[in-house]
């Protein structure tokens, strides 16, 4: 126990960015088995409003804010522009997901009440964009004061992707200790823009010996983006006919619902009692891939070049008259393809510990349902997060305080700390009056003072029906 | 009692959205963000010995009063849309190194697609060398075209170069250099 404890507490301080602090491990909502489907849940029906049972938003940027360029404090844009660009690294990023529940539905096996099936659709758009460092130097600065140094294209890297998700999912009571759950999904890809393990750089390097001033090098460059769903996009983009949008409209509609690019993954995870008061939970959600083979583009270039200028008047070295232009088109290979491609979805990994406490089985409290076991009133904790992203993970850490004022009325509060900010606190409130539960979740409460100084945000709300 | 704890819950909440404020900032400034990159980029280059300049033809012994070597080349990267929008001005540097006993007059202009020069024609006198195996004599010069001179040849789709050297003779030895850079100082809005 004191092991599991350390370990937890350990991982605290690599743990730096977070997805649904608030819902993880909250077995009262039905969408905790969206986390993690191994959740002890007491429920043994749940509907979602369809469209309103789940709407979350999660925002961060890793490296600064729109406070650092537009503070009012007497500095002029560029000054401030010039010294974030210095500050900010190519590890600096900027995220974006979010979620909307279409359906979600669950009831509990009659002929096994220890399982509960769970399924549903959700869309979800995610970002993720890493500051293209080399390259937004050399586009605000240029290269003049960065002579002999390299500029790599490595910094360029990102994903985004709009997709439905349908999954169905099974959570077990083993034992008395044990949940477990499993659920299996769908993926139906509507859009994806992925651009990853880019390499190679671009110099400019002095040569007093050399035919010019300088020589301008693009040394082992592979630079790929790859597209799906955008090739229909820019045709009604160029076209700029209405027909045409109206046909993108009902493609896309067909691509929601399976008819996009698919994918297939799993989400894992379970509950387990160390001791009567102590709880340890983990999942690993979206483990899966999609197989992007209709509407792909895809964009490389590769190779190497230098160019020392042209070579006028006279051509001692016997070649004609260049074409700067061609030649680096040649020298690059550049390409459109349109060759198919398999991506994963990003991993995550969530776990916790907790010490639930306060159970008033004495009847002293209106805190539970009459004729259900009574349960603990009261949790603190640890939870951790990670997610896979194309450069490396990024984690998070809170320890959470859980407490269930009454029947009716629920609270977590969370404080977090991510690559975003060491100052995330994020409250989670649910009512539960007979069948119809509301939740409302947000993080970073105190950054609400002042948006614009804001590193992250995230929000979730959402109405079910729960028997 | 219901009521209260209702507001109680979501009011905590709610009340944090909403006083969500922005203080302490002025987003007009993005207005007035611009960017001005300075880029080092290569111009022309070439070396000159006289027999580059003599080719096969025998030099009679009263030398050759006037050698003129003139190239043109495919240059149309200042009409570019993005170019001609936001390019405030160039520097041309230029630096030749001559050992050749002679001086030497370098010229250039800028063409449009039927070889008429459009703008202005620029010229630079090459001070003579002191033979071969000499330490180079150095010329330098740097011309400015600024956004009057690049409007004017926006429509430029080639560039003509010349050298210029007079009497030529047999004695004459060395190599004339030239290397060169552009200093393309670009303004634009974000």
């Amino acid at each position: 126990m004191r092991r599991l404890v350390t370990f937890f507490f350990i991982l605290s301080f690599c743990a730096f960015s977070q997805n649904k602090p608030g819902l993880y491990d909250y077995s009262d909502l039905p969408q905790s088995l969206m986390s993690n489907p191994g959740t002890t849940i007491e429920f043994d029906y749940h509907a979602g409003v369809p469209l309103f049972s789940q709407f979350h938003i999660n925002a961060g940027l890793k490296g600064g804010s729109l406070y650092d360029i537009i503070a009012d404090d007497g500095r002029t844009v560029d000054e401030k522009i010039t010294a974030k660009l210095e500050e900010l690294s190519s590890d600096d990023y900027l995220t974006i997901n979010q979620q909307l529940e279409l359906l979600s539905f669950g009831w509990r096996s009659k002929k096994n009440p220890d399982t509960y099936f769970s399924g549903g659709m959700y869309e979800e758009f995610d970002f993720m964009g890493y500051f293209p460092k080399d390259l937004a130097v050399l586009a605000y600065e240029g290269n003049q004061e960065y002579l002999n140094q390299d500029f790599s294209f490595s910094d360029f890297a990102g994903t985004a992707e709009l997709l439905t998700v349908f999954h169905f999912g099974y959570t077990k009571q083993i034992d008395d200790r044990l949940t477990f759950g499993a659920r299996a999904k769908i993926y139906s890809s509507m859009f994806n823009v992925r651009s990853t393990k880019n390499k190679g750089t671009f110099t400019t390097i002095e040569t007093p010996d050399g035919n010019n001033i300088y020589r301008h090098i693009i040394s082992d460059a592979n630079v790929v983006v790859k597209t799906s769903g955008y090739a229909d996009l820019r045709e009604i983009n160029d076209s700029d006919s209405e027909e045409k949008a109206k046909e993108y409209k009902s493609t896309l509609l067909k691509k929601a619902f399976l008819g996009g690019n698919l994918g297939v993954g799993i989400d894992v995870g379970f509950s387990y009692k160390l001791e009567e008061q102590w709880i340890v939970t983990g999942s690993l959600t979206d483990f899966g891939l999609i197989v992007y083979n209709k509407d792909v583009e895809t964009y490389a270039a590769s190779g190497d070049y230098a160019f020392d200028g042209f070579e006028s008047p006279i051509q001692f070295t016997g070649s004609g008259p260049q074409d700067f232009l061609d030649d680096l088109k040649e020298s690059l290979s550049a390409d459109t393809l349109s060759t198919s491609y398999t991506a994963m979805r990003p991993l995550k990994l969530n776990g916790s510990i907790k010490h639930v406490f306060n159970r008033y089985d004495d009847g002293t409290c209106n805190c539970y349902v009459e004729g259900k076991t009574p349960p603990y009133t009261d949790a603190f904790g640890f939870q951790f997060f990670s997610q896979f992203r194309p450069k490396r993970p990024v984690f998070a850490g809170s320890f959470f305080y859980y407490k269930r004022w009454f029947n009716f009325l629920r609270t977590k509060i969370n404080y977090t700390i991510d690559e975003h900010s060491y100052y995330n606190v994020g409250l989670l409130v649910s009512t539960h009056f007979k069948p119809i539960n509301m939740y409302i979740a947000a993080d970073n409460l105190f950054a609400y003072s002042n948006v614009a100084k804001a590193r992250g945000a995230s929000l979730q709300l959402g109405i079910n029906v729960v028997f | 009692m219901l009521r209260i704890f209702i507001y109680v819950g979501f009011g905590a909440v709610l009340l944090t959205l909403s006083i969500a404020c922005v203080k302490d900032v002025d987003a007009d400034q993005l207005k007035e963000v611009e960017l001005s990159p300075v880029y080092e980029i290569d111009f022309i280059f070439s070396q000159i010995q006289i027999p580059d300049l003599t080719g096969d033809v025998p030099v009679p012994p009263q030398g050759i009063p006037v050698v003129e070597v003139r190239d043109t080349l495919d240059y149309d990267f200042l009409g570019e849309e993005f170019v001609t929008e936001n390019l405030d001005s160039v520097a041309l540097t230029f630096e030749f190194k001559n050992t050749i006993q002679r001086d030497a007059d370098f010229s250039f202009e800028f063409l449009n697609e039927a070889s008429m020069r459009v703008g202005r024609s620029f010229q630079i006198e090459v001070a003579q060398g002191d033979g071969e195996n000499s330490v180079p004599v150095l010329t330098t010069e740097t011309i400015l075209l600024a956004r009057a001179d690049l409007t004017a040849i926006a429509n430029a789709t080639q560039l003509a170069t010349t050298f210029r050297i007079t009497q030529v003779d047999t004695t004459l030895t060395g190599l004339l250099i030239l290397r060169s850079k552009g200093t393309y100082y670009f303004n634009y809005p974000l």
